[in-house]
């Protein structure tokens, strides 16, 4: 029965755990590792999941504590003892043909860890406050980081 | 270009599709994971375990040293508990309201961390003494006491030096992401 809920999940909301993992690896193989952790979270927790928030929310929540926590991980010595095996994840990146899009991800990637979460959430759609609350900053902060953030990728790629 | 297009292109991103799962293979992925974990914890064990024996010959000269045994006990016991909870912190971060408060928990957790196992250090010759005083009071010892003692320092010395470099190549890292992580939060341009 989880099994189920959670194919269904993953299936419907695959692009949010594809788009985090495009902004915060730096690699193939890196994309894979964070992937699979992001689906290994999302299973230990979908139990959990009480329907307080939005499911897009809350998946939001898990995958960028992941992958912040990831970059944390990657450092030296993993705390968690890595797979052996990936498990083949065959993406077609096929909207990564487009140009524009990589250069998008390119100066995503050049912002600060929480910066591109930030960025994330918003071209997501995700209104401040529910950035405020995947994050645990203020409202203000985010509208004020938002806007600078916004400015250094239109000028970068323009 | 303005904000809309850059949202324009972000959607792009909708036109990627994906091939079926093989949900099996994560779960038995997930579990062989876990399974890992455990058998990393089960090392940690063994490695005290053999401390412990390596321990013993110092009985035979030193048939005291048996009452230390719940001191050792209790230290080792202590440091498994902590290397626990940096497991399970680190694989249960889903628990979490949101990454601030992660980020808040890790760090309380490490600077604690840090500050306890060096409080041992100060802790551990006190008491290795304070034994070894309450002993010696109640008989003449057959043994040059400040030989045992230079033993006991010099053992000290040398884990105080071996926890250090553990705190600094193991933990030292992740705090400071942390500490960088929760400046980036806060930060306002």
């Amino acid at each position: 029965m989880i099994t189920d809920d959670f194919e269904q999940t993953i299936k419907s909301n695959v692009g949010i755990l594809h788009k985090l993992c495009r902004v915060y690896s730096n690699n193939a193989t890196e994309y894979e590792e964070m992937f699979q952790e992001m689906m290994i979270q999302i299973w230990r927790s979908l139990p959990n999941f009480r329907g307080d928030s939005q499911l897009s929310t809350w998946l939001y929540r898990i995958c960028i504590n992941t992958a912040l926590n990831f970059r944390t991980k990657t450092n030296k010595f993993k705390k968690l003892v890595p797979l052996e095996e990936n498990i083949t994840i065959n993406f077609d990146f096929e909207g990564e043909k487009d140009e524009h899009l990589k250069k998008l991800y390119e100066a995503i990637r050049d912002l600060k860890p929480i910066d591109r979460a930030i960025v994330s959430l918003y071209l997501d759609e995700k209104s401040y406050e529910e950035t405020a609350q995947i994050l645990g900053i203020s409202k203000t902060n985010v509208a004020t980081k938002l806007m600078r953030l916004k400015q250094k990728l239109i000028e970068r790629l323009s | 270009m303005n904000e809309e297009e850059l949202k324009a292109i972000w959607k792009k991103n909708e036109n990627i599709s994906h091939n079926s799962f093989d949900f099996e293979a994560l779960k038995q992925k997930t579990l062989q994971s876990q399974e890992k974990l455990r058998r990393k914890m089960r090392w940690e064990l063994f490695v005290v375990i053999l401390l412990y024996i390596l321990f013993f010959p110092a009985i035979f000269f030193f048939p005291k040293l048996l009452l230390l045994i719940p001191i050792y006990i209790g230290l080792w016991y202590w440091y498994l508990w902590e290397i626990g909870r940096i497991y399970r912190l680190e694989s249960d971060i889903q628990n979490f309201d949101n990454f601030k408060e992660f980020l808040l928990v890790k760090r309380k957790f490490l600077r604690g961390y840090f500050k306890r196992t060096r409080l041992t250090y100060f802790a551990i010759p006190f008491i290795f003494t304070l034994f070894f005083v309450v002993m010696i009071s109640f008989e003449e010892p057959s043994k040059n006491p400040f030989g045992f003692l230079l033993a006991l320092f010099s053992a000290q010395a040398i884990s105080m030096i071996g926890l250090e470099m553990n705190l600094w190549l193991v933990y030292r890292s992740p705090l400071d992401e942390t500490e960088e992580l929760l400046r980036q939060l806060d930060e306002t341009p």
